[in-house]
């Protein structure tokens, strides 16, 4: 049984700790929203209309993509290939520098089996957010970058906090109630109270698993820091002062691709990172897999293959703290169940804001409660005074 | 639900996490029927807020 003054303190925290992040949650809750659908919006508001061909037709050369790329900009370096396993399109990432950074970053959207460049578009930096990138941007960091996303981090764990506290006040407050009473003939508040600790009690597992999926979430970029700073540094160290290979030195980036898929039988190669780009190695393709299961799919193995001889070098061990990245992101994102499972998040989502509105709502009345509580006493004073 | 006042009070509650939580396991972890079970486990916690949020007292 917690005590009067115990459940003074625990209001205290889950009032203030809401009061903090209702408003960014809010935020949250509502780019959320489209986020949740966002590839397909993105489908519908920017289709591409890929040939009608057979399923198991064969791939395009990505040695002839990269080539009529090259031709197209002889200038540039080609930073990435990614090789999309959900549409049949290969998109060539190029750059005059390594910059990531760099305002002239542009990319060659060509279809996988045919190897018809369907779209050479205009830099990232000169193309106008769509609907969702604007959605998501805002999500993550509110425009602000790493600044941003550490901070919505911190949003984040104030959120569980005010989620802990509210679970150990619903105690007392069903002191004397059965669940799921809803007083509506009383009073606004106490019908608003009811439910919002109904509302809140019941989607508690998903708002904590959301809410610490979310913290994880913000910290990729710390995390990636980490691994390339141990993990991949101590890979690379063994071949420091080794001449550096251009891109003209590269062995065949088809071929590249293939043992990686070779070494991986169980998986699927989306992506093809150039040696000398500053998420890469300076000496190898570092080649992205995933496995090709609902779970697995989301768990990443980057393959090492050298860039001069394109022999195999090593597939490379996530990090547990990657591993725990990977998986947040599914279970932040509600898309590792089909479309059923998108919806059963738009209404958690939508419940959530609900909460947030009504606690709100709980905290101004009740303020408005204790002002005219105070008022009355000083008017009652006052009064005697007179 | 029963006498045990631990229960009385915690014993839904409790059931709505056991159920959300492992709705969002058993899609991470299965393939198609671990995703209908998931889409059945968490509509539940959806159906019990509707009913009682909803219902005429």
């Amino acid at each position: 049984m917690i005590s009067a003054k115990n459940i003074k303190r625990w209001f205290w925290w889950h009032r203030w700790s809401s009061l903090i992040c209702t408003l960014f949650l809010l935020m949250l809750c509502l780019t959320g929203l489209p986020l949740i659908f966002g590839e397909e919006i993105d489908g519908w508001l920017n289709p591409t209309h890929y040939a009608e061909l057979p399923k198991d037709s064969p791939k395009a050369d990505l040695d002839v993509l990269t080539g009529v790329a090259k031709a197209r900009y002889p200038k540039e370096l080609v930073n990435s290939v990614f090789v999309d396993d959900d549409e049949p399109q290969v998109l060539i990432n190029m750059a005059p520098t390594w910059d990531p950074r760099d305002p002239m970053r542009h990319s060659l959207q060509f279809d996988s089996r045919t190897g018809k460049l369907l779209n050479d578009e205009p830099p990232f930096a000169q193309q106008p957010a769509t609907f969702i990138d604007t959605m998501l941007e805002l999500h993550r960091g509110l425009f602000l970058d790493l600044g941003g996303e550490l901070f919505l981090g911190v949003i984040g764990v104030v959120f569980v906090i005010s989620i802990l506290s509210g679970i150990v006040l619903y105690g007392p407050f069903m002191k004397k109630l059965d669940f799921g009473t809803v007083r509506r003939e009383r009073s606004r508040r106490l019908k608003w109270l009811d439910l919002h600790n109904l509302l809140g009690i019941v989607t508690a597992a998903w708002l904590l698993v959301v809410g610490l999926t979310g913290v994880i979430n913000e910290l990729s970029t710390p995390l990636f820091g980490l691994w390339q700073m141990t993990d991949v540094k101590a890979m690379l160290d063994k071949y420091k002062g080794a001449p550096l290979p251009g891109q003209q030195d590269l062995n065949s980036v088809q071929a590249a691709y293939h043992t990686a898929a070779q070494a991986l039988p169980d998986m699927v190669v989306t992506s093809v990172v150039y040696p000398g780009n500053p998420f890469g190695s300076p000496y190898h393709y570092v080649l992205w897999a995933k496995g090709n299961q609902a779970f697995s799919s989301r768990l990443f193995s980057p393959v090492l293959v050298d860039a001069r001889s394109g022999k195999l070098v090593s597939v490379v061990k996530m990090p547990f703290y990657l591993r725990a990245l990977e998986v947040s992101r599914p279970l932040h994102f509600g898309d590792y169940g089909g479309t059923p499972l998108k919806i059963i998040w738009v209404i958690f989502d939508v419940i959530a804001i609900v909460v947030l509105i009504s606690g709100v709502y709980l905290w101004w009345v009740r303020r408005k409660l204790y002002e005219s509580y105070f008022s009355k006493i000083s008017d009652g004073a006052e009064a005697s005074l007179q | 639900m029963n006498n045990n006042p631990f229960l009385r009070r915690w014993g839904m509650p409790l059931l709505m996490a056991v159920l959300s939580l492992s709705g969002l396991l058993s899609a991470l972890l299965g393939d198609h029927p671990g995703q209908v079970l998931s889409w059945i486990a968490l509509s539940v916690p959806l159906v019990v807020v509707a009913w009682y949020a909803f219902r005429e007292s």
